[in-house]
């Protein structure tokens, strides 16, 4: 049923010219010396692109990093740049991507 | 990629990224990371301030900062510009006299709750019933946050902070309330999540004529510590969840209890009224 209803919306978007739409992808770039691992960017990023990383910086801190899977899933919004305190993370974005490329890459990277 | 890296006093390599290159000639580059916590709201007014110093269309030699003591009151340290850090709560006097000496300077008190409203609430008040044309930003973190988290005069009802280990018995003050009885010609409240329309109602404290109160909601590590509510990023969503905003709202109706369910925001006050000094 859920699964259905998913795949209408999937048509239902194929439906406009989405081949021509574009938006974004943003590159994140962390200064990873000034990140103070408040979190704030990776709870505020509307498309869960952040996780936390492994290694830590000079201070002992975990600092953002993108997560494995989700590098064409920055839309660029750069909400994580303005909740940072801390002037650790910004967002560059000179690329774009159409729409069903993006599905397409997006259902392939998750197994549908 | 944008500025050359700068070696910090704390020893970092810092290089503004590009993002920042319209304030990075007001960022005080080489103190960072700043001194504040993880989590700490104060950055952010940081950067936000320093856009809307930028983009006032007043000179930056005629910007003037004054803080007094408390976390917040480090704040005019970070920025390249004239900033004086003067004795806790007596930020709005010596802006006061600033003005009062040479009414061509654009004076901006930044300070915190204790700061503004506890040992330095006589000269608010007085400030804003004189209307002296000066600007007032008061970072409401519910605590003082520098000193280890004692209660302030906006600790809600109920709340538990180092002093009121049982919960705060007292009434907090309503800070929007206050000012407007206290006779300010400008009165808004955001948090620092409402960025946009903290940024835009900066730019308009610089072009009112007389007393201008911003009142900027800013988590802080100690309040939550305090008050079992996680961490600074649960304080966050709080502060994204609640908020309504409303203009127009009854001004005695814009006390802050996290307990309800609702925090009222908004540009609430702006009137002409004869201004003393400036
Ligand atoms: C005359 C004087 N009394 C007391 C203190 C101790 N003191 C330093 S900061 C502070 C409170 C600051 O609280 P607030 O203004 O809310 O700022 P925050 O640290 O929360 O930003 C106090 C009481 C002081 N430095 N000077
Ligand atoms: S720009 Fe937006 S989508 Fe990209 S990482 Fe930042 S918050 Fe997430
Ligand atoms: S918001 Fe800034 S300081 Fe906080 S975790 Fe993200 S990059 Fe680090
Ligand atoms: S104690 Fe509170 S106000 Fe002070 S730096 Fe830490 S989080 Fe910010």
């Amino acid at each position: 049923m859920v699964l259905a209803q998913q795949d209408e919306v999937w048509s239902m978007r194929r439906l406009v010219n989405l081949h021509k739409m574009k938006r974004p992808i943003g590159k994140v770039i962390v200064n990873p010396d000034l990140c103070k691992d408040c979190r704030f960017c990776i709870e505020f990023c509307p498309n869960n692109v952040l996780e936390e990383s492994k290694d830590v910086n000079i201070k002992g801190y975990h600092y953002p990093v993108v997560r494995p899977g989700k590098e064409l899933d920055c839309v660029a919004c750069r909400m994580c740049e303005k909740v940072c305190p801390d002037f650790a993370i910004t967002i560059v974005s000179e690329e774009y991507t159409t729409y069903d490329k993006y599905y397409g890459v997006s259902r392939h990277a998750h197994g549908g | 990629m944008s500025t050359e890296a700068e070696v910090t006093t704390t020893g970092v390599k810092v290089e503004l990224p590009k993002s920042y290159e319209d304030i990075k000639d007001l960022i005080r580059v080489d103190r960072l990371p700043h001194i504040w916590c993880p989590g700490c709201g104060l950055g952010i007014l940081l950067k936000l301030l320093a856009r809307a110093i930028k983009n006032s269309g007043i000179p930056i030699e005629k910007h003037v900062i004054v803080t007094g003591i408390g976390c917040t009151g480090r704040l005019g340290g970070y920025l390249k510009l004239d900033a004086y850090h003067v004795t806790h709560g007596r930020a709005i006097p010596f802006a006061v006299g600033l003005k009062m000496a040479n009414p061509e300077l654009e004076v901006t008190v930044v300070g915190g709750d204790g700061d503004i409203l506890a040992i330095g609430g006589n000269h608010f008040i007085h400030a804003a019933r004189r209307n002296d044309d000066i600007n007032v930003i008061i970072v409401n973190n519910f605590i003082y946050g520098m000193t280890g988290g004692q209660y302030s005069p906006t600790t809600p009802k109920g709340a538990k902070t180092t002093t009121s280990p049982y919960g705060h018995y007292e009434n907090p003050f309503n800070v929007p309330l206050l000012a407007y009885a206290a006779g300010a010609s400008y009165v808004t409240r955001w948090t620092v999540l409402h960025q946009n329309e903290l940024y835009q109602s900066l730019l308009e404290m610089f072009k009112v004529k007389g007393f201008a109160v911003v009142e900027v909601l800013s988590p802080c590590i100690i309040y939550t510590d305090r008050n079992a509510m996680g961490d600074a990023v649960d304080l966050m969503r709080v502060l994204k969840e609640r908020p309504v905003i409303d203009h127009r709202a009854n001004l005695a109706d814009l006390d802050i209890d996290f307990s309800m369910k609702k925090i009222i925001l908004g540009n609430f006050v702006k009137r002409e009224r004869p201004v003393s000094y400036g």
